[in-house]
């Protein structure tokens, strides 16, 4: 059977199992609204875990898994950018487009450090390659950081709007500058690949190869994802994070220092975004100053899905649509429509949900 | 008996009147733009013909962030979505530009429906990313149907006759001029208040009696024609338009919309000709110093930097933007002046006592 006929099969059965609910079941009970939030979540659940099983039905299964573990890589990446985005949407009220850039910035920074005084030091391979990605992140770091001491917190009328075209004011500064600063030929800007080996794997009887470079990126990604969430639980400074995040001047009142940790959530983000950018880079043969537009774009659309109210919610709004972009073009007829199918799929969502996934309602007064 | 009426004006009251008339300026604005054409190289109306085509966007965008307070991301798609229907319909169809028009609007017109029904269940920064989700959605079916790579207009013909550059330039200079005076006149309608009132506050606005559903699709409807309006004058007048992520301007994607929002704010978000001087600034900046100061040979790099730091500079210190700069300036030139005024009379005279 063909995929679009079980997809459609997929939409009509959820569609009427949430009309008859709510017809029969929710209409008897009271607290309807918050009861009928519960099932559409529930739906939406049964709706991924439906699509899977369907594109398992459909696709041989070899590819399925094959593709999402190849995916993981760019699921990685994602889930990084995502979280400087939120980082710093919680604590400055503001969508950072700088993010893309000022990564770009890092991995450039990164690549002249590595080709002037890493690659002859006689180091081994991975201490260069430790050194590099530090030396990077801690450069976009410090950039950050700047930004939000001398530009940010120096504007004389702050609001969103106004702090997202500064943003986009040093998208602009930023592009001019690179070829500026880093003007030797483009050879010269090249990271170095993490590993180059493979893992031969065996998938349901199929010999598949994996590059190792994949692997160390997930497992990097998941150190630095879990200690920067253990540190916003349990440090004094993540209390301080979700203080200011919930509401800024009670935080300030509360003696929450709101300017150290703004600022420290610039550079952090900054950090984030270049660790992000190198590893996307590991896939391109050179650097040029536009190849984060896209995961910033998509960082975007999984913080609206997964909500831009909670830290978890967008790293899992990452994940779904990077697995998706992925998967999708193993469908046949669907190669070159994946990105169109997955972002109208988000918009149905989020209209299902406008605060997404994970979003609570913030009552506003009038 | 009313003499009011039948006075006698005299040449200078009736000069004053006209200068006066605010559409004098949007029309001395195309004129000045008319006589340029002759003496300007390509460079110059090449940087001056897209800057106009971006006015054009961005003046339907102010109608959207300045008077309805709503921010939106997706200019880029609905632009494009211009840009390659005069291109299909014109290279595949033969379309004669008349119809081509009338079929983009309408489907612009059916689009900024949709969105402006979106609008009403999600606001703030969640309708900006989404509709910058629609534009790449946008963008997505652009590249699925015509190639990530450059897509050309075969030749522009307006009533049978062929356009070339100077011909489609003056076509835009007029249209420009239209759409400034349509601004102007729904800004100054009571539609235009209305919408100002729903952005002041939405909860008062309907406790007069303002539908906000008909003035949020009015919004939508005005800025996607427009937008869709100027996608087919940069498409007539650049004639090759490409999908792909680059951040060159002229290219629809994410840093077009920016670019728009850009202009609005560095104008002024309810200032006409400040939007057509920050659309100046922000996308052709470096060619129009370059040009005026030949010998200066500016690198193109160090003026990105520059617009980049004006931008900043702005948002920081003038939240009005261009236009309430120089409204300022004038005040403060004329103050200037009556303080030298006294002081000269103080000189000549003495002080009083």
């Amino acid at each position: 059977m063909s995929f679009w006929v079980l997809f459609a099969i997929d939409i009509i059965f959820l569609v009427l199992v949430y009309y008859f609910v709510n017809k029969f079941a929710l209409k008897k009970q009271g607290n309807v609204v918050k009861k009928r939030e519960k099932l559409i979540n529930l739906l939406l659940v049964a709706f991924f875990v439906l699509f899977i099983v369907t594109m398992f039905l459909v696709v041989p299964p070899v590819d399925v898994v094959y593709s999402a573990i190849f995916s993981l890589e760019k699921v990685c990446i994602l889930a990084l950018a995502t979280t400087g985005i939120i980082l710093i949407f919680r604590t400055s009220v503001t969508t950072n487009f700088a993010q893309g850039i000022l990564a770009t910035l890092g991995s450039y920074f990164a690549s002249v450090i590595l080709s002037n005084y890493l690659v002859d030091a006689g180091f081994p391979v991975w201490l260069v390659l430790t050194l590099a990605i530090l030396a990077g992140t801690l450069f976009s770091f410090m950039v950050g950081l700047l930004i939000d001491v001398v530009i940010i917190r120096n504007s004389k009328y702050s609001n969103p709007v106004s702090k997202q075209i500064i943003t986009m004011g040093l998208v602009l500064a930023f592009t001019g500058l690179i070829p500026v600063l880093f003007n030797k030929p483009t050879e010269f800007y090249l990271l170095p690949p993490i590993a180059t080996e493979s893992l031969a794997l065996n998938i349901f009887g199929y010999d598949k190869n994996i590059p190792m470079r994949i692997i160390y990126v997930t497992i990097i990604t998941v150190a630095v994802l879990g200690i920067l969430f253990a540190a916003l639980r349990y440090t004094k400074w993540g209390l301080g994070v979700r203080a200011t995040a919930s509401n800024e001047m009670v935080a300030g009142m509360m003696g929450v220092n709101t300017r150290v940790i703004t600022a420290l959530s610039w550079g952090i983000a900054g950090g984030l975004g270049a660790l992000a950018a190198f590893f996307l880079a590991q896939q391109m043969t050179q650097l040029n100053p536009s190849f984060m537009i896209n995961t910033q774009v998509n960082g975007f659309l999984a913080s609206v899905l997964g909500s831009f109210n909670s830290f978890g919610g967008p790293i899992v709004g990452a994940i779904i649509i990077q697995m998706l972009l992925s998967l999708l073009p193993n469908v046949e007829g669907l190669q070159i429509w994946a990105g169109v199918v997955v972002y109208s799929l988000i918009l149905l969502i989020v209209l299902l949900k406008p605060l997404g996934l994970f979003g609570k309602k913030i009552t506003k007064k009038v | 008996m009313r003499l009011g009426k039948f006075r006698h004006v005299s040449n200078k009251e009736l000069l004053a009147k006209i200068i006066k008339h605010p559409f004098f300026g949007i029309i001395m604005l195309g004129v000045a733009l008319l006589i340029i054409l002759p003496f300007s190289g390509y460079t110059l109306r090449g940087a001056l013909g897209q800057s106009i085509t971006f006015t054009v966007v961005a003046l339907g965008f102010s109608i959207l962030l300045g008077y309805s307070g709503l921010a939106s991301l997706g200019t880029a798609g609905f632009a494009g979505i211009g840009a390659y229907s005069l291109g299909y319909l014109t290279n595949q169809m033969g379309f004669p530009f008349i119809i081509t028009l009338i079929v983009t609007l309408s489907f612009a017109i059916i689009l900024g429906t949709i969105v402006g029904f979106i609008s009403l269940r999600i606001e703030g920064i969640y309708l900006g990313i989404i509709t910058l989700g629609l534009s790449e959605i946008v963008n997505q079916v652009f590249i699925s149907l015509f190639g990530d790579g450059n897509y050309q207009l075969s030749a522009f013909r307006l009533f049978g006759i062929k356009m070339n550059a100077q011909s489609t330039f003056i076509l835009l200079v007029i249209i420009m001029v239209v759409v400034m005076l349509i601004i102007l006149n729904v800004s100054k309608s009571p539609t235009g208040r209305a919408m100002l009132a729903m952005k002041n506050s939405e909860s008062a606005a309907q406790a007069m009696g303002i539908s906000i559903l008909k003035y949020r699709l009015l919004a939508f409807i005005i800025a996607t024609v427009f937008a869709a309006l100027g996608g087919m004058l940069y498409m007539a007048f650049q004639k090759n338009v490409s999908p792909s992520t680059s951040s060159q301007p002229g290219v629809f994607n994410l840093g077009y919309s920016l670019n728009i929002l850009a202009a609005v704010v560095i104008g002024g978000t309810r200032s006409i000709f400040g939007i057509f001087f920050g659309s100046l600034l922000v996308y052709r900046f470096d060619v129009i110093l370059n040009a005026l100061f030949r010998n200066a040979n500016i690198n193109g790099n160090l003026i990105i930097i520059l617009s980049g730091v004006i931008i900043i500079l702005i948002v920081m210190f003038y939240p009005g933007g261009l236009s309430r700069l120089a409204l300022m300036t004038k005040l403060k030139i004329k103050n200037l002046i009556n303080k030298l005024k006294v002081k000269w009379k103080e000189y000549r005279y003495g002080k009083e006592d």
